[in-house]
């Protein structure tokens, strides 16, 4: 899942969970330029699909590249 | 005396009444109820007032509340009570004599526009039972004057907010200044002298602070999310945390913030048990992780600068909030700073709380959050009635309730009986429901 709030995520129990930006905007930064949010948010699904494709035994974090 | 040593001068409200002059005798508040209207409609942004006298143990329900204000008026010393806010001065406040109105206060009651109630979900209806089942808060044990409020149409929020709590702060300013001259029924001194060779105990008294940009609980006028900030508790008594007009969660309400039980137990037991060295005042509820993680690393380097050796951690809230405070105690811990939780039971599900409930719980954990640093908590439990709430033969401050924010044409008849479960999901409307600090009225005993 992608989370503000990847302890609580993780504590409870999500096995990937992507760092997201915000509680307010999790997949996104409206603070940005357009063309930037639109990189960012590209980034961070990108992040959750190669997530979805890794083998995890425990709770784990995957940082936004 | 030291700019921080307070006289609280209380003058017990035992009965009130409406008379052609205000004025405060042996217990009895006598309200001239046209000064009153007079001071509410003084802003030609309220329209419309309707005022209440409200007693506990009447068959009443209170619904649309907004904010229970106890009257305070500082009679010497520095600045204004409830200071920053309301148009009062800014400058420091915590020393000096107060004046205030015991077992009494202000109550705003105003219908939410639908334009706020789109735009904000903390705006939500919330109700005071003063019998029956429902009066399980400290609200329910209060008298008031409850100013119903009609404002123009169409105000921004901010506007709404300063145009609501800015006259109930005008009436309660009025009342407070009855009991000028006058002896007062019991008096105490506030003041923290270094207790030398006693355990040095820090309040790290964190404050949830609205997303909404402009509202909900300030400390001195300011409301936005700030890094900690170091308060005296005679701040705090004279009303330097200010709750607002719009967000109706329990723990943002003003009359809390200064008769909070944290603030006199911990000055019983400064100079016995340990040397009080103030309260660290920390914003909850930022929205990004990284954040949290720097509010509580500022509040533990703020403890750790103060010499703390132990801390007492409060909050006052529920939810994400319990992030910060978490890490907050994680990280004193680590900084050899023994901490103790005071919380309640934040599962919000819970409505109404049968003995069964209440002996095994829901399926939900009671804290959202936890690590294995908070080993020392006290809970407070969680208020809720354990039977609907029946019909009441009086309603003030409107006449039905919004129990679906997202629905706002749904209205429910306030008179009539509510069954809260089936009516309000997952939060309980009763005003004051998150206990925080403990001052419901039901205990373990009674289940």
């Amino acid at each position: 899942m992608i989370s503000a709030l990847p302890k609580l995520a993780m504590q409870a129990g999500a096995n990937r969970v992507v760092q997201g930006v915000k509680i307010e905007h999790v997949c996104g930064d409206p603070m940005l330029p357009p063309e930037g949010d639109r990189r960012l948010r590209r980034r961070i699904v990108e992040t959750a699909l190669a997530a979805l494709q890794s083998a995890v035994t425990q709770p784990t974090l995957f940082e936004v590249r | 005396m030291s700019d921080f040593e307070l006289e609280l001068r209380s003058f017990a409200v035992s009965g009130a009444n409406f008379g052609d002059r205000s004025y405060w005798h042996d217990g009895q508040l006598v309200i001239d109820r046209e000064t009153v209207a007079g001071l509410v409609l003084a802003d030609s942004r309220v329209v419309r007032v309707d005022l209440d006298l409200v007693n506990p143990g009447e068959d009443v329900r209170i619904v649309h509340v907004r904010d229970v204000i106890q009257p305070r008026t500082k009679t010497a010393g520095r600045g204004h009570a409830y200071p920053a806010i309301a148009g009062h001065s800014p400058e420091t406040v915590g020393g000096g004599a107060t004046d205030c109105l015991e077992g009494f206060a202000v109550m705003i009651c105003a219908d939410v526009p639908h334009q706020i109630r789109r735009e904000v979900s903390a705006a939500a209806d919330s109700l005071v039972d003063m019998t029956g089942p429902g009066a399980v808060t400290v609200y329910s044990r209060l008298r008031y004057l409850v100013l119903t409020m009609e404002t123009m149409p169409d105000l921004p929020l901010s506007s709404w907010n300063d145009a609501l709590r800015e006259a109930a702060h005008r009436v309660a300013d009025h009342l407070a200044s009855t009991t000028a001259g006058q002896t007062p029924t019991s008096s105490r001194r506030f003041a923290l002298p270094p207790a030398s060779g006693l355990p040095k105990l820090v309040h790290v008294h964190t404050l949830n602070a609205s997303m909404v940009p402009g509202i909900g609980t300030s400390i001195y006028g300011y409301a936005r999310h700030a890094l900690p900030l170091l308060l005296h508790p005679n701040e705090i008594l004279d009303g330097a945390i200010a709750g607002d007009a719009v967000v109706t969660y329990p723990g943002s309400c003003t009359w809390i913030q200064v008769n909070n039980p944290v603030l006199t137990a911990l000055y019983d037991r400064h100079g016995v048990d340990f040397d009080w060295l103030g309260c660290i005042v920390s914003r909850t509820r930022w929205g990004a992780a990284v954040e949290k993680e720097l509010s509580a690393y500022q509040t533990v380097k703020l403890a750790q600068m103060l010499g703390a050796e132990a801390a007492l951690v409060t909050w006052n809230h529920g939810g994400n909030d319990l992030l910060e405070v978490m890490l907050t105690i994680q990280g004193l811990e680590k900084a050899g700073i023994k901490s103790v939780f005071l919380t309640i039971e934040s599962d919000i599900k819970v409505v109404r709380l049968t003995p069964e409930l209440a002996e095994t719980g829901t399926d939900e954990p009671p804290l959202l959050f936890s690590v294995p640093e908070a080993n020392a908590i006290v809970s407070t439990g969680t208020l809720a009635p354990e039977t609907a709430l029946p019909a009441v033969s009086r309603v003030v401050g409107g006449s039905d309730i919004v129990f679906d924010q997202e629905r706002p044409e749904y209205r429910t008849p306030a008179a009539g009986p509510l069954d809260l479960e089936a009516l309000s999901g997952a939060y309980s409307p009763i005003f004051g429901h998150f206990d925080n600090y403990g001052l419901g009225a039901q205990t373990y005993v009674d289940f």
